[in-house]
Parts: structure tokens; C-alpha cells; sequence
């Protein structure tokens, strides 16, 4: 898990004058808060969403997601807890958990999934994209609570506490999530690479 | 990161190759417009200085007042149209309540009163001047809590609205059994319920 927290990007954390004029409605800081935190957002939203998902449902929860935050965003405290990329995460995550429970995801092919890293050798390069593949269907076979809280941890190195925050529950249930979640992917990984 | 890396699990070296793409390059321009009116709903606020003052608490929107004050009229007529139905109920149990011990008296004293009223004014119409006495005597008869004539009940509040109870009776005058005078022409009272004649 430590390899996956080391390649996770840690965008989305703004100065306090950007949030505030940006909570007052000026444009150059909400362009700003965009471009710092979209990147982000999208790499959560494209996990939670799965392997199905295509790039425009993605875009589309992107924007769902900032449409909250917008709303919300007079209502975030700059000396409050939280910090902004958390308070932001955690609109994220309710805005994918309320998509997910309204639209059952569809299991489809992983036409989806993003290309190796192209100075990868062939065979190399193989491997990884069925890897990628295989955890990016075992993580959607998780609940949306387990599978959010694994993502935040893994992809966004969140700590116990935000992510007790950010799905309002405490944190001896995030690591009681976190360790069935690990099992569960272990399981499923395990299964598929013994199978001859 | 290396996958042939022994120490390495087979878990992370999947969480490490599960790449997600980069977003599309028009992605920040593309939530700014539609989220358009979202930011400047954020500006109008601000532009007036009352809020500028609060920019350190910006936890209330200046919208959020609103719709409770846009309820006062109708939290009010509520409240109006609840103490009217309490005043209803409470006089409506109130008259049941004096009505109560009405039972004790028996239904004869009506009788009475009433061959006694044309003996104290056998010409003229004008009522007695004594009609606190039949009206109650009315309420009497026609309360629902009379054990005698419980069929009679859903016609008390009727009877209780009716102005003038004792109206029968001074017809009843020119009933021949109350004139004593014109004991040979008692055919009047078969003229009067003769049409033909």
C-alpha cells in the first residue's frame, strides 16, 4: 500500500486567500480552485466509478462534484479541521456514493482503463494493464463505504481521522474497513493469479 | 515497484499499476461554465457591504431567512384556525355541561307552561315575557344525554339554534280545547283543515 500512496498525487490543497475569494464568487480564484483540485477529483472519481465507467461519465461527476462544492463553499471554514482537499474529498465521495446508489454499476469490458506507461517494454507493459485490471475490478466488487475508504487511503493518502470524516463514521471502523477491504482484494488477486 | 521485486505483494504491485487517465484538457473550463451561476450566486452576496463584514463567518447564506419568514402567514393562520377550533370545542362542551343536570327535571313542566301561556294572554299574539324558561326547558328535552329519548339526540344542536321554541303552542290558541268561549263553533277548526271549504 505504501508503493500506491508514493505514486498518488497530493494536489488540492489552497492558500487561504484563494479559498476565500473564491467562497466569494471571485473568478480568477475559482478557475484557480479548479485547476489545482480537478485532477484529483477526477482520479477519485474514476476509481469509485470502476471499470465501466467511460471518460465522459467521469467528466460528468467531475462536474457534478464542483457543483456542490460551489454551493458549499460559503459554508467552509479556512480554520476549521478539515483541510480543503478533504472537505473536498469528502463532497467527492458523497456525490459518487449518491451516483452509485442511484445507477447500479454494469460490469463491462475494461476498454476504459489507461494505457501502461509507454517506456515499459511490451511484455512488461502487458502485465501491468492486467494487473491494473484485475484490482480495478476487485476494488468494484468492494461496498461503495469499504471501497471509498480504501480508495481515499491508498490513492489519496488520507489519514484514519479524515477519512473517519469523510464518511462520518469512527476511525475503528475505517481500519476495521480498510483491513476486510485489503483481505478481500488479497482474495480476489490471489484467486485470479492461481487459476492455471 | 518493481513486479519481479519478491518483497513486493502481489496487492501492491496492482494498486501501483492501476493507472487513471488524465483528464480532459478542457476540463477546468468545462466545470467553470457549468457552474457558471453557481460563482456568481457567490459574488452577489458579497457585494453588498453588510456581508462583506462577515467574511470570517461565511457559515450563513443571506437566503437562508427567507423561506421562514415566507412561512409566517401561514404559520399564523394555522395557529388562528387552531385556537378557533379549541373556542368551538370548548364552547360546544360547555353547553353539553349545563345541559348535564337538566335530566333530573322531568319533561312535564313543559306541558304546563304551555296551557298556561294563553291563559295569561288569550287575544293578542305577543309571546309571555318569560322565555328563559321554555328555551331551557327545550335544551332539556333535546339534550343527547337524556336517557329517555336517545333517538332524539342528533336534533338538539337544531333545536338549541331554533329561535323561537314556543311558537306552536300560540297557534294552539285558536285550538277550540283552549278557547272556551265558542263551544258551538268548533267547526273552525275543521274549516282550517278543509281546503275544500
Amino acid at each position: 500500500m505504501n508503493v500506491a500512496r508514493a505514486s498518488a498525487s497530493l494536489p488540492g490543497e489552497l492558500d487561504e486567500t484563494t479559498i476565500v475569494a473564491a467562497s466569494r464568487g471571485e473568478p480568477w480564484a475559482a478557475r484557480r480552485l479548479v485547476e489545482v483540485t480537478q485532477r484529483m477529483v477526477h482520479r477519485y472519481a474514476w476509481r469509485m466509478l470502476g471499470p465501466g465507467a467511460s471518460r465522459s461519465r467521469a467528466a460528468e461527476m467531475v462536474q457534478e462534484v464542483y457543483a456542490r462544492v460551489f454551493r458549499a463553499l460559503p459554508r467552509y471554514r479556512t480554520d476549521g479541521a478539515a483541510r480543503f482537499a478533504t472537505w473536498l474529498l469528502i463532497i467527492a465521495h458523497r456525490t459518487l456514493v449518491d451516483e452509485l446508489r442511484r445507477r447500479r454499476p454494469e460490469l463491462t469490458t475494461l476498454e476504459g482503463s489507461a494505457p501502461g506507461r509507454l517506456d515499459d517494454r511490451p511484455d512488461r507493459m502487458r502485465e501491468r494493464k492486467e494487473l491494473g485490471e484485475q484490482i480495478a475490478a476487485a476494488v468494484h466488487d468492494l461496498s461503495p463505504p469499504m471501497r471509498s475508504a480504501f480508495i481515499l487511503r491508498a490513492y489519496h493518502d488520507r489519514s484514519i481521522a479524515e477519512i473517519a470524516d469523510a464518511l462520518d463514521i469512527d476511525p475503528g471502523t475505517v481500519k476495521s474497513r480498510l483491513h476486510r477491504a485489503r483481505q478481500a482484494l488479497q482474495a480476489a488477486l490471489e484467486e485470479i493469479h492461481d487459476e492455471p | 515497484m518493481n513486479p519481479e521485486h519478491p518483497s513486493e505483494s502481489l496487492l501492491e504491485r496492482s494498486l501501483a499499476a492501476w493507472d487513471v487517465p488524465e483528464p480532459a484538457h478542457d476540463l477546468t473550463d468545462r466545470i467553470l461554465a457549468h457552474n457558471a451561476d453557481a460563482v456568481e450566486a457567490l459574488a452577489r452576496p458579497a457585494s453588498t457591504p453588510s456581508f462583506a463584514r462577515t467574511d470570517e463567518t461565511p457559515t450563513m447564506l443571506p437566503t437562508e431567512p427567507r423561506p421562514s419568514s415566507n412561512l409566517r402567514p401561514f404559520l399564523t393562520a394555522t395557529a388562528l384556525g387552531f385556537a378557533a377550533a379549541a373556542a368551538l370545542l370548548l364552547a360546544f362542551s360547555a353547553g353539553r355541561e349545563t345541559a348535564r343536570p337538566a335530566p333530573l327535571t322531568p319533561a312535564t313542566p313543559k306541558v304546563e307552561i304551555n296551557v298556561a301561556a294563553p291563559v295569561a294572554a288569550p287575544a293578542p299574539p305577543t309571546p309571555p315575557p318569560a322565555p328563559a324558561a321554555p328555551e331551557r326547558l327545550i335544551i332539556e328535552e333535546t339534550t343527547p344525554g337524556l336517557p329517555q329519548a336517545p333517538s332524539l339526540a342528533p336534533d338538539s344542536p337544531e333545536e338549541n339554534a331554533a329561535p323561537h321554541p314556543p311558537r306552536p303552542p300560540k297557534k294552539s290558541l285558536k285550538d277550540p280545547f283552549v278557547d272556551g268561549e265558542g263551544e258551538d263553533e268548533t267547526p273552525i277548526s275543521g274549516d282550517l283543515l278543509n281546503p275544500f271549504r
